[in-house]
């Protein structure tokens, strides 16, 4: 411990440092889960898809990607990205670390929003989908009106589950010299040698975060079905009042 | 309207429609009897081909229904089905669902396609659950807003799949009496169901099916003064004592 370093976090400079880095992890982790939130989209369907062309490969890269840990796919970004776009935006195009990390980022995120979607759209009563194809709806309508806004409804609480977890592993792209909340600690400890101090006061940062999100999800999660619980607490409350 | 020549239907190895022959005219209402399992829900699946067949010819308001040029989605449209289990969308409003077909099917604007909610609501009796979610209805209720959800697109044809085998008895009334209402509008109506009552009052017809095949085809009125057919006999006097 370092208590003659304390005093840097109140000042206003290193708090507007650690500012800096925290909205980058934010920016991070908003528009990966984003990107993923679309790639996993297309590869659940894909993979409920009944044409084998579309399925296999959703298959594929859903159960590979899962495979692989978080930081390799960064990594690989961060080296191998811009060469991977050179064909697209030209000879001298360079991948910035913020892409390379949402890349990496988005590309396992996508996979696990793919299976948390595909679980919630087989949990769906098969008389769903009947019904709305029975009435004329086609296949991509009955997804848009009936089936995804209950899937989706239902998954609120695995998809913020997984925002808290994109936000955790946002530190792994500092580790690829990209500056945001966790590199703008290790700047600081690695300056003012008191890593504790620095990584304590990220901590508390990270964890308010998703602490709070958490508490968010659980209470949409309950939110799903006030009238069924509000149902039974009035039916036990009256059972009390009678015995 | 609708007619099956000689229609076969498999699945795996079950042999569930075992060359069905039937014709039901415009304005007509042929109710389905039968033992569970002698494929009668199958039967008018393949109608709008929810099943499709595996041979046979299919012929509903002149198209041929597996026939692979067929827009299916545009035969749905013609075509009403309402379920043993509603299949009510829960996340919508009463009226939304009756709405959805209307608005995202026909393009309808969302003030047309509330009117026609409306009016369809009122039909069933309940146009003041409009606004209520299908979780706070009671079953009657919801099979009342699932027929009203079916006859949103204009059908020529209603289909009935056991309405009323998931209903306590004193909701099966008021789902039969909106059934009993449609029948009279001169609806064409495939109905499967167990409630006899219905079927000797409202029906013009009643086919009854086991094991795959239609065993008899009778007029209503034929059908209960005696059937011809032993087993039908049989089950008949087993669900009017009942």
């Amino acid at each position: 411990m370092r208590p003659d370093t304390w005093h840097l976090f109140i000042d206003p400079g290193i708090l507007r440092f650690f500012a800096e880095g925290l909205m980058w992890t934010v920016l991070l982790s908003i528009t990966s889960i984003a990107l993923s939130f679309a790639v996993g989209l297309l590869f659940a369907l894909g993979r409920l898809s009944t044409r084998a062309w579309l399925r296999w490969p959703s298959i594929a890269y859903v159960e590979g990607v899962l495979a692989v840990p978080v930081l390799l796919l960064i990594v690989y970004f961060s080296i191998k990205g811009s060469s991977l776009f050179q064909p697209f935006f030209g000879e001298d195009f360079d991948l910035p670390r913020f892409w390379a990390g949402v890349l990496g980022l988005s590309m396992y995120t996508s996979a696990i929003i793919a299976e948390i979607l595909r679980a919630g759209i087989l949990a769906l009563p098969r008389g769903q989908s009947e019904a709305a194809r029975a009435l004329g709806l086609s296949y991509p309508r009955t997804m848009r009106f009936v089936v995804l806004p209950q899937a989706l409804r239902a998954m609120v609480p695995a998809l913020m589950a997984q925002l808290t977890t994109i936000i955790k592993d946002t530190s792994l792209v500092g580790t690829i010299g990209f500056f945001e909340l966790y590199r703008s600690a290790r700047i600081i400890y690695t300056q003012n040698f008191n890593p504790i101090e620095a990584l304590g006061f990220i901590s508390i940062i990270y964890f308010v975060i998703c602490f709070t999100l958490s508490q968010l999800s659980r209470r949409l999660e309950l939110g799903q079905a006030p009238k069924d619980v509000r149902a039974k607490l009035a039916e036990i409350q009256l059972r009390d009042q009678v015995a | 309207m609708i007619e099956f020549e000689d229609v076969h239907k498999h699945f795996g190895a079950l042999h569930v429609l075992q060359g069905i022959d039937l014709r039901v005219a415009e304005r007509e209402v042929v109710v389905i009897i039968g033992p569970s399992g002698s494929g009668k829900s199958t039967l008018i699946r393949t109608v709008n081909r929810m099943e499709p067949i595996d041979s046979g010819s299919l012929v509903v308001n002149g198209t041929q229904v597996n026939a692979k040029t067929v827009d299916v989605n545009r035969l749905r449209r013609d075509v009403g089905m309402v379920f043993q289990s509603f299949n009510l969308f829960p996340h919508l409003t009463a009226a939304e669902n009756v709405m959805l077909a209307p608005r995202r099917v026909r393009g309808l604007s969302e003030k047309a396609a509330r009117e026609r909610a409306m009016e369809l609501l009122t039909k069933v009796g309940i146009p003041e659950k409009a606004d209520v979610h299908p979780a706070r209805l009671s079953g009657g209720q919801q099979q009342r807003i699932a027929i009203a959800r079916a006859l949103a697109m204009d059908p020529k044809i209603m289909l009935f799949d056991e309405p009323t085998s998931a209903l306590d008895a004193e909701m099966i009334r008021e789902v039969l009496d909106v059934m009993r209402d449609l029948a009279k509008e001169g609806m064409t109506m495939l109905v499967v169901t167990h409630e006899v009552g219905f079927a000797r009052e409202a029906s013009d017809r009643v086919v009854f099916m086991d094991a795959g095949r239609i065993i008899e085809d009778s007029p209503t009125a034929e059908f209960f003064a005696g059937a011809k057919e032993e087993r039908a006999r049989q089950f008949l006097g087993k669900v009017i004592k009942h």
